[in-house]
């Protein structure tokens, strides 16, 4: 049977294992939690902010167009191929970047609907030398601006889904963190428990036992020849028992060696 | 009645628990799941609270009855909240109420659920969900006694407490031997149905799960569609065979073994169990054909499995039965309330009971004929004491009026008649799916959570017996 000192020192050990497993559980689940979502959280507001800088640009690829077919062609050109390359490193870059399938259709959907709007670009460029102002007029309105909105409409979808895919994540790592602050709350519960049995077999092993002897030993009369109380366990309080009857019975025997 | 004795059996069930959630853990972390978490942690938990008593308490000499009646009442009622821990840590469908639920019924092998998609759970947690059948099929305090040493004076008591005197009829051997024969048959039965369930089409993971579930007698299935997903007749059969097999006294199953006298084939009530419940396929199978709900095959097919699903209080589904005619709901009704035999997985009223009740009925009428007249109640050529034929009557009173009382309860909970009325029977026979709103492929999330612990208590109810919890109570607040 396992002394006094072992056995609180084994209980405590277990109490303390317990909190350390919880804190360490917790810990590991909060930092894993804040880690994807701050990943995550970044990831779809680089892609919100990529998508307006598409936006912004295509906006100026139009505008060049508009210039080209005015007249300043130079100048209208010149815009159109930074906006396109612009555009065409957007894309790609966030195509890299992106985490989930499905964000990898929507960019493939734009790239797609882009170089049709940007291929519709040149051609009119092109044909712009050689047909009348009305003519010019009446291609854009026909083929060029339906493109244009096309590619306007698909970055705004895209746009339109990260942003409930951020409301979505909201919802899951609200879940996720309620699980990492379960492991520290089911150890509150736990260490009550453990700390209530604790006392009690504090109480029932310990405090009971020297209560007993405390007793025992108060209400002692010289003709007793053992303390008259029964102890239980097989630790020290029972060895502490055993010595004091020891005891009394030495006392007695050199009394009556005296008399 | 001594505290810390109880107190130390009370941690060697939470010790046995923590093997499973590690195991549990185990099978999540293997296949990189998310719920090793919620299992992992409670098992360190039960470990650390189960260990406390063991460093301080010594293993008894002897337990009192009275203290083995508060080691089963409690342990069951610890090894429930336990169990409800990993569900409630890992959230989503699982409030406390549902957690509870869920735990509850898995313990009971009542396999009554909340959730509406079960194939959503990570595989961990569905093993854990399945190992509370296990655990419950035979009953905690049964594989505590195994781990006790073989002088220990604890054994009979703790028997004694989680086994009714009926149960012991057809064992002639001493406690330790018996809960070794009723382990072994368990543990072997699971091992030939999940050999049986991998050859004829299902996954090793489904096939254990489905094998505790149904040696049990529980119903937890891995799917949302229980075993109507695998629509495949060879596996329905083996279930079957399986769910009949575990519902029959163990002991007569051990004795088949051995070739003994006395076994599944000469004992008269086994072979009454049986022709009732081939009685009530066939009604079922005649009443769906002659209706046009099936034809004559297919009507076989699903009153076989249903009606042997219930009796045997399993509660898998091979088909949703609330639009089946009136007459076949009753058949299906009056075989929740029958239950299975004694002395095997299944709880509830157990049809010894009822069989012991119309014997005793029967020589009641004819002492009403002949007062002078010498008469005995027999089972099996051994004749039943008054003592037990009165038992058994006030058994029968109790359960009725603890259905009727929950049945009562959730009505004024706003919850229909028949789903009450179902709901209540189910829970306490351990049966798991009922009629209305809680039919075979549907649930009990849409229960209020009131209902929700109501139930709960009901399915500890139908477990412990009644008796053995209104003997606890008793004791308790004599002692107060």
């Amino acid at each position: 049977m396992l002394s006094l000192k072992t056995k609180i020192t084994f209980s405590f050990a277990l109490l303390i294992f317990m909190l350390i497993v919880a804190g360490l559980m917790s810990l590991s689940e909060f930092k894993k939690v804040s880690s994807s979502a701050d990943q995550i959280i970044k990831n779809k507001y680089a892609s919100i902010e990529q998508s307006k800088s598409i936006l912004k640009s295509l906006e100026h690829e139009n505008t060049g167009l508009l210039m080209f077919l005015a007249g300043n062609m130079e100048e209208g050109m010149k815009i159109i191929s930074e906006s396109d390359s612009t555009i065409q490193k957007i894309i790609a870059e966030t195509t890299a970047s992106a985490i989930e399938k499905e964000e990898k259709d929507y960019l493939l959907t734009i790239d797609e609907e882009y170089q049709k709007f940007h291929s519709s670009v040149l051609t009119a460029c092109r044909k712009a030398n050689s047909i009348p102002l009305d003519e010019k007029n009446k291609l854009y309105l026909t083929e060029i601006h339906p493109l244009f909105s096309s590619v306007k409409t698909a970055v705004d979808v895209f746009v339109e889904h990260n942003q409930e895919n951020i409301i979505s994540q909201a919802s899951f790592f609200s879940q996720r963190s309620k699980r990492a602050i379960m492991p520290a709350l089911v150890s509150i519960i736990a260490a009550i428990l453990f700390s209530i049995i604790l006392n009690f077999f504090i109480n029932e092993y310990f405090v009971s036992p020297i209560k007993k002897i405390t007793e025992a030993v108060s209400s002692f009369y010289p003709e007793q020849y053992n303390l008259n109380i029964k102890i239980n366990s097989k630790d020290e309080i029972k060895e502490l028992e055993k010595e004091i009857n020891k005891m009394i019975l030495r006392l007695q025997r050199s009394r009556s060696q005296n008399e | 009645m001594k505290a810390k004795i109880i107190i130390k059996y009370l941690g060697f069930v939470l010790l046995f628990n923590a093997i499973f959630l590690f195991i549990s853990a185990g099978i999540s972390l293997y296949l990189h799941e998310t719920s090793y978490v919620p299992l992992l942690f409670s098992a360190f938990m039960c470990t650390i609270l189960g260990t406390l008593p063991q460093i301080f308490v010594e293993t008894p000499d002897e337990v009192s009855f009275h203290e083995g009646l508060a080691i089963s009442v409690l342990g069951w009622t610890i090894t429930c909240f336990v169990g409800a821990v990993p569900y409630f840590m890992w959230g989503g469908e699982f409030t406390f109420a549902n957690s509870l639920f869920e735990s509850v019924s898995g313990f009971t092998t009542t396999g009554a659920s909340i959730l509406k998609d079960v194939e959503a759970l990570p595989k961990g947690m569905l093993f854990w969900r399945a190992s509370t059948h296990f655990i419950g099929g035979v009953g905690i305090i049964l594989f505590v006694l195994l781990i006790l040493p073989n002088k220990s004076g604890a054994q009979a008591s703790l028997y004694r407490s989680e086994v009714s005197d009926l149960s012991m009829m057809n064992f002639k051997t001493r406690t330790k031997e018996i809960a070794n024969i009723i382990v072994t048959v368990y543990c072997s039965l699971i091992a030939l149905e999940t050999i049986l369930l991998k050859v004829f089409g299902m996954d090793w993971f489904d096939a254990i799960c489905h094998s505790f579930a149904t040696i049990a007698t529980g119903g937890f299935s891995t799917k949302n569609l229980s075993i109507a997903y695998y629509d495949n007749v060879q596996i329905e059969i083996i279930i079957e065979f399986f769910m009949l097999i575990s519902s029959i006294h163990f002991g007569l199953i051990y004795a088949t073994i051995l070739g003994k006298k006395l076994n599944i084939f000469t004992s008269k009530i086994t072979r009454s169990y049986i022709l009732v419940m081939a009685i009530g396929i066939l009604l079922v199978t005649l009443q769906l054909s002659y209706e046009h709900v099936y034809d004559f095959g297919t009507s076989l097919r699903y009153a076989s499995f249903q009606v042997i699903s219930l009796a045997t209080t399993t509660g898998f589904a091979t088909v949703d039965t609330p639009n089946w005619p009136l007459f076949s709901i009753l058949i299906q009704i009056y075989f929740t309330i029958q239950c299975g035999m004694v002395g095997s997985t299944v709880g509830g009223l157990k049809f010894d009971r009822v069989y012991l009740f119309f014997q005793s009925l029967i020589k009641q009428l004819k002492l009403a004929k002949h007062p002078n007249g010498v008469y005995a109640v027999k089972v099996d050529e051994m004749t039943i004491n008054n003592e037990v034929e009165l038992q058994t009557v006030v058994f029968i009173l109790l359960y009725i009026l603890t259905f009727s009382v929950v049945a009562l309860l959730l009505t004024v909970m706003n919850i229909d008649g028949m789903t009450s009325f179902s709901a209540s029977i189910t829970t306490i026979g351990n049966a798991g799916p009922g009629f209305g709103n809680v039919s075979s492929l549907g649930n009990y999330a849409g229960l209020p959570d009131a209902a929700k612990y109501l139930l709960s208590i009901n399915m500890l109810l139908g477990r412990l017996e009644i008796v053995n919890v209104i003997v606890f109570l008793t004791i308790i607040t004599r002692r107060k």
